[in-house]
């Protein structure tokens, strides 16, 4: 009876074999194209215009070298020794502004000045737009100043000198130059990309203006918060511009890598151009 | 951007750690071998069904049941369980028979005796294997819940290497992990599915086998005395 029971044919061993082998199979299929289903569809596309923006600061290029000779007596206004060092440090504070194609223009007019008055009135802009609250003393600082420098550089010495050193600046202003126009282009990409992300708070309107301190990793991801180092006067509009900087994160790389600061200052107009 | 990353199954599964695959790879086993044993067993429960209705239907339309045992005795291999049982009884019955001393109420014991020997092998045989898939059903989930486990652990320990979380950062490890437990409940669910129809088709099947057993005992007994010697 045992090796009866023993020697029982057992029904559909191989087709069983065959149909789990199938079952899997099927389940793989089925698996394996339902998942890619689902992952084509969050390919979102997100395009950002940027090219136009280099075109804007192109003509900020040619203006610096023409006015190293006028820019000397400006930087006199805050630390007089070193006039060109002044100028990588409003060159990074500035970038994103485009500004700086005003704030040139005025001053190639006044060069040829031997009068002071007309000159405070057009350099006068400028401060506005950089160190900003003693504006009125400092102008007037900044315009006796100017004039005794004018004076004393009429004199024989100077007009020698200067013209050693004019050579020089003009070289280095040229690469300055460069320089700060790839700065200006990468501020203006970084713009771009936040006021992608930036939901405006209702009532926000003119032209206001937030200089905000960015830290970032070589990669253009934002590390920590983002500081307002001065407001627009809109505590609304201020959250609003630090919560679209964290969300844009990470930023636009600079084209030319050398530009590349770890702690920027950003001036950024959420309104305007 | 780590979301149009491709997500496919396939790369899901190569991207896994040592473990997670080690777990997927055992839980394909083991749903292997629990869709083949589906199989194996609902064959064998078709088989038995459909030869149990066709005995019945022979034994009870009359015929001899010399004829009948001489049939059964002879084609063994693919006798069905009732089959057997019948043949089990009704041999130890003509055995007993022969004896001198020996009454009917007696030779009808034994040949019950007998009877039940059979039935329990051939119940015993129709339920073999079964508690794999039971034990696929309860366990295979949990197989598959500590590789996903292992799994999410490793992507929140690569978390913490970065200084700045997204979900975009956990998020595959997490796909990557829960791949497992899929495969776990695609084992498990058929199997328990198949656990539960399959018991209560066998507990249907041995069911009509005791009743013919005990029928099968009363026509032994009317016909024992008159047949004796």
């Amino acid at each position: 009876m045992r090796e009866h029971a023993l020697k029982r044919p057992e029904p559909g061993k191989w087709q069983s074999a065959v149909l789990a082998a199938g079952m899997h199979l099927l389940l793989g299929l089925f698996l394996f194209y339902s998942v890619r289903w689902q992952t084509s569809k969050p390919a979102a596309v997100q395009v950002e215009l940027i090219s136009s923006m280099p075109t804007v600061a192109a003509p900020v290029r040619p203006p610096p070298p023409e006015p190293v000779v006028e820019k000397r007596p400006e930087p006199v206004v805050e630390p007089p020794p070193p006039p060109p060092p002044a100028k990588p440090d409003i060159a990074f504070k500035e970038p994103p502004k485009p500004k700086p194609v005003p704030k040139v223009e005025p001053k190639p007019e006044p060069k040829p000045e031997p009068r002071p008055k007309p000159e405070p009135k057009p350099v006068e802009k400028q401060p506005d737009v950089k160190p900003a609250p003693p504006d009125t003393r400092r102008e007037i600082e900044a315009q006796d100043r100017m004039l005794k420098e004018a004076m004393t550089r009429e004199s024989a010495e100077q007009a020698q000198r200067e013209a050693s050193r004019e050579a020089d600046l003009i070289a280095q202003a040229a690469a300055e130059g460069a320089r700060r126009s790839a700065a200006n282009a990468w501020g203006d990409k970084i713009s771009a990309r936040i006021r992608g992300n930036i939901v405006l708070p209702p009532g926000a309107s003119g032209n206001p203006e937030a200089l905000v301190a960015i830290a970032l990793l070589p990669d253009g991801s934002v590390v920590g918060e983002p500081r307002m180092k001065r407001s627009t006067g809109n505590p609304a509009l201020d959250d609003a511009i630090l919560r679209a900087i964290v969300k844009s994160s990470p930023l636009p790389k600079p084209d030319d890598p050398s530009v590349f600061v770890r702690n920027l200052d950003l001036v950024f107009r959420p309104l305007g151009q | 951007m780590n979301l149009s990353e491709d997500l496919s199954i396939i790369s899901l599964v190569l991207n896994a750690s040592l473990l997670v695959k080690l777990v997927m790879a055992l839980l394909i086993g083991i749903s292997f071998m629990s869709w083949y044993w589906i199989f194996r067993k609902s064959f064998a429960i078709r088989g038995a069904r459909s030869r149990t209705d066709k005995f019945e239907l022979e034994f009870w339309s009359g015929g001899d049941l010399n004829a009948l045992f001489q049939s059964a005795a002879n084609d063994r291999h693919n006798a069905g369980g009732m089959e057997r049982i019948f043949e089990a009884g009704y041999r130890e019955f003509v055995k007993l028979r022969g004896r001198q001393n020996i009454d009917t109420a007696t030779a009808v014991d034994g040949a019950r005796r007998a009877m039940r020997a059979t039935y329990q092998r051939e119940v015993d045989e129709l339920e073999s294997h079964l508690a794999f898939l039971a034990s696929t059903g309860s366990v295979s989930p949990y197989i598959g819940l500590f590789g996903t486990v292992w799994g999410i652990m490793n992507a929140f320990r690569g978390l913490s290497n970065v200084g700045q979380a997204t979900l975009a950062q956990v998020a595959p490890g997490i796909a990557e992990a829960l791949v497992a437990t899929a495969i776990g409940l695609f084992a498990a669910i058929p199997a328990v599915v198949a656990y539960n129809r399959f018991a209560h088709d066998i507990d249907r099947i041995s069911i009509r086998w005791e009743s013919f057993m005990e029928e099968f005992s009363n026509i032994l007994q009317r016909q024992g005395p008159g047949k004796a010697q």
